[in-house]
């Protein structure tokens, strides 16, 4: 269930204006903004109008994250043919294109989970995005359910926590990638999902063996 | 051993078997020697068993056996997904398939070697759109570091400057995954090449190709291995698709001095008119004057008459090196002297009938004596210009597609499109 908040276009663009000022803010400072105080002051902004849309600094890097997601999605929506497509394909563009808005913040997404390492999936700033991501993944799998007799079901609540696992080996891949373009990520993005349905589908494991060779060879062997 | 010598005497062994239909070379081979090799390959990823492969000439160094699985090794990679496709046009095209063309096949028709093939159409044009995997580039080098010793070993390289080899391979290899120097090259080559009777070349869209992603026209038509081997073979049409083929790569050598130089039969379609259509120059070699100068006073001397302007052709091409003895510049002045009178038999004749089996049976013997003698064995390795590798792939390839259309050529007819 999504709860529909009706706003205005001119309050979308209120909040929006702030998300920016406070990505500007930490950019720009080398730290997340300290106070609500400080931050609406150094923009000329009344703290109501702060309050209005956020109830505190750590809410707006949350919905940073949201925002993100939501971008991508509305993208993907704009295409007539992802509503019909396979779960494997949905996934697939689902992970391009969250990369593809992720890259236009790139600066800010490496300050915000910078020294987080193996705790990053569970910091506070990625809650809502994981409670959405795991509602889309949970959805990918009941449709990969539909055909299938039961003892080859896949419960929804284990498989997409599994995949929010997988989102972030990708995004600490995405930002440990120095490849030109991130063609590596795109790598990482293709032989990983091809292997997760494998596993899921119970097919040979040929993808499985191309996703280690690839994995070793970045990650292990000497480059 | 030479290198240059020694790719040159894996291909004519490998193409004089092929063209005689000799089987069972494999037991010949040194089966110690094989399975060395095999053992440091079948550690070796992506482009690195590409160019562990080509080094080895692609068939001779290794049993048949071996060579099947590296080459399913080598192809097994999955098709790139339909979301990747699409991203991938979103970057370098600026729209999403539907959009930039009229429409476009989710799955793709053919895998290249280093990208896969989708069909398209646009204004009620059939288009073929090849987009490159991610990641070819970028492992080349890396990859080429890790075959480097074994080829040194494999060839018998010593002394400093064996990396000219190497660096060759290499940039041949870098230059194939820019797709807009392919674009360019085509360009030129099918513009230059328009008085060819019967040879015809796709036509390319540069406003849909980028450095990965190359647009051109569909074309139809049966590869000439499957032309060959499927359709009623014409003589005399077979000696015009011959013709056309000497005609393009004469002009290619001796005019444009740049050659396509990847010959093989899944390169050339033969339309339903018998047209040759050209495909895929990812791999051009632009031929120098300091080694076309000698390669081609090779072909016009009399070795016999003038020993003294062959040994010194031999110094031009680092055949033969100032620190040969003067047993080893003995030996190969013979030998080489043996290979060219082979080679450039067409250029001597008016007439040439690739079709001929006493052609390729001494091609063969040739071959027999340069990869089974131990005293060329022994010898340093590092000698024969780095030139060689490609000129010679091109001549083997077209001497080996010749036979397959047992044509009969005109030797001297391209100088007419000068």
């Amino acid at each position: 269930m999504q709860i529909k908040y009706i706003m205005s276009l001119k309050e979308e663009k209120e909040k929006l204006a702030i998300i920016t000022a406070f990505m500007n803010y930490t950019l720009e400072n080398d730290h997340f903004p300290k106070s609500v105080f400080k931050f609406c002051k150094d923009n000329n902004m009344e703290e109501k109008n702060f309050y209005k849309f956020f109830g505190s600094l750590d809410g707006v890097k949350g919905i940073i994250w949201e925002t993100f997601y939501k971008n991508a999605m509305s993208l993907l929506e704009k295409d007539e043919n992802f509503e019909g497509a396979k779960p494997k394909e949905k996934l697939l563009s689902f992970y391009f294109t969250f990369f593809e808005v992720l890259l236009l913040n790139r600066s800010y997404v490496l300050f915000a989970l910078s020294g987080s390492d193996n705790m990053m999936m569970k910091m506070g700033q990625l809650s809502s995005l994981r409670k959405m991501f795991k509602a889309f993944s949970a959805e990918l799998i009941e449709d990969g359910n539909v055909d299938k007799p039961s003892y080859l079901q896949h419960p929804p609540k284990i498989f997409s926590e599994a995949a929010w696992v997988q989102l972030g080996f990708l995004i600490k891949f995405w930002i440990e990638d120095s490849s030109a373009d991130f063609e590596k990520t795109d790598q990482a993005i293709e032989k990983s999902v091809q292997t997760a349905f494998d596993v899921f589908d119970n097919t040979p494991l040929t993808a499985l063996v191309d996703f280690g060779k690839f994995l070793w060879k970045e990650k292990f062997a000497a480059s | 051993m030479t290198t240059g010598l020694k790719l040159g005497g894996n291909y004519l062994k490998y193409y004089g078997e092929k063209a005689l239909k000799l089987d069972g070379s494999r037991e010949r081979l040194d089966e110690e020697n094989a399975k060395d090799i095999y053992n440091s390959l079948k550690t070796l990823k992506g482009s690195a068993l590409k160019v562990a492969q080509m080094l080895s000439m692609e068939k001779n160094l290794l049993p048949r056996a071996y060579v099947d699985q590296f080459s399913l090794a080598q192809f097994s990679v999955p098709p790139l997904s339909w979301p990747l496709v699409k991203k991938m046009i979103r970057k370098h095209l600026g729209a999403n398939p539907e959009s930039v063309f009229d429409t476009f096949a989710a799955q793709s028709s053919n895998a290249a070697s280093i990208g896969q093939v989708h069909q398209a159409t646009k204004e009620g044009k059939k288009l073929a759109v090849k987009i490159q995997y991610p990641g070819v580039a970028d492992s080349i080098s890396s990859d080429l570091s890790i075959v480097k010793p074994i080829a040194l070993r494999m060839f018998n390289l010593k002394g400093q400057d064996t990396d000219k080899y190497f660096k060759e391979v290499e940039n041949k290899l870098l230059e194939e995954t820019d797709y807009q120097l392919e674009l360019k090259n085509s360009q030129w080559i099918a513009d230059q090449c328009k008085a060819i009777p019967y040879l015809k070349f796709p036509i390319y869209y540069p406003e849909y190709s980028s450095e990965k992603i190359l647009t051109m026209d569909w074309m139809e038509g049966l590869h000439i291995s499957e032309y060959v081997s499927t359709q009623p073979q014409d003589t005399e049409m077979n000696h015009r698709l011959g013709q056309t083929l000497w005609n393009f790569y004469m002009f290619q050598i001796h005019h444009l001095k740049k050659v396509h130089a990847d010959p093989h039969p899944g390169n050339f379609l033969v339309d339903k008119n018998l047209n040759l259509i050209a495909l895929d120059f990812g791999c051009v070699k632009t031929i120098p004057n300091e080694f076309y100068i000698p390669y081609f006073e090779l072909a016009d001397l009399n070795i016999d008459d003038n020993p003294e302007d062959f040994r010194k052709i031999l110094y031009d091409l680092e055949i033969l090196r100032s620190d040969d003895s003067v047993e080893e510049t003995i030996y190969l002045s013979e030998l080489f002297g043996r290979l060219i009178k082979v080679l450039t038999l067409p250029f001597t004749q008016k007439e040439f009938d690739f079709g001929d089996s006493v052609f390729w049976s001494e091609i063969n013997a040739l071959s027999e004596t340069l990869s089974s003698d131990q005293q060329l064995r022994k010898m340093n390795g590092n000698r024969g210009s780095k030139h060689f590798i490609y000129i010679n792939r091109t001549f083997f390839g077209l001497y080996s597609l010749l036979n397959d259309l047992k044509a009969k050529v005109n030797t001297e007819a391209y100088k007419e499109y000068f």
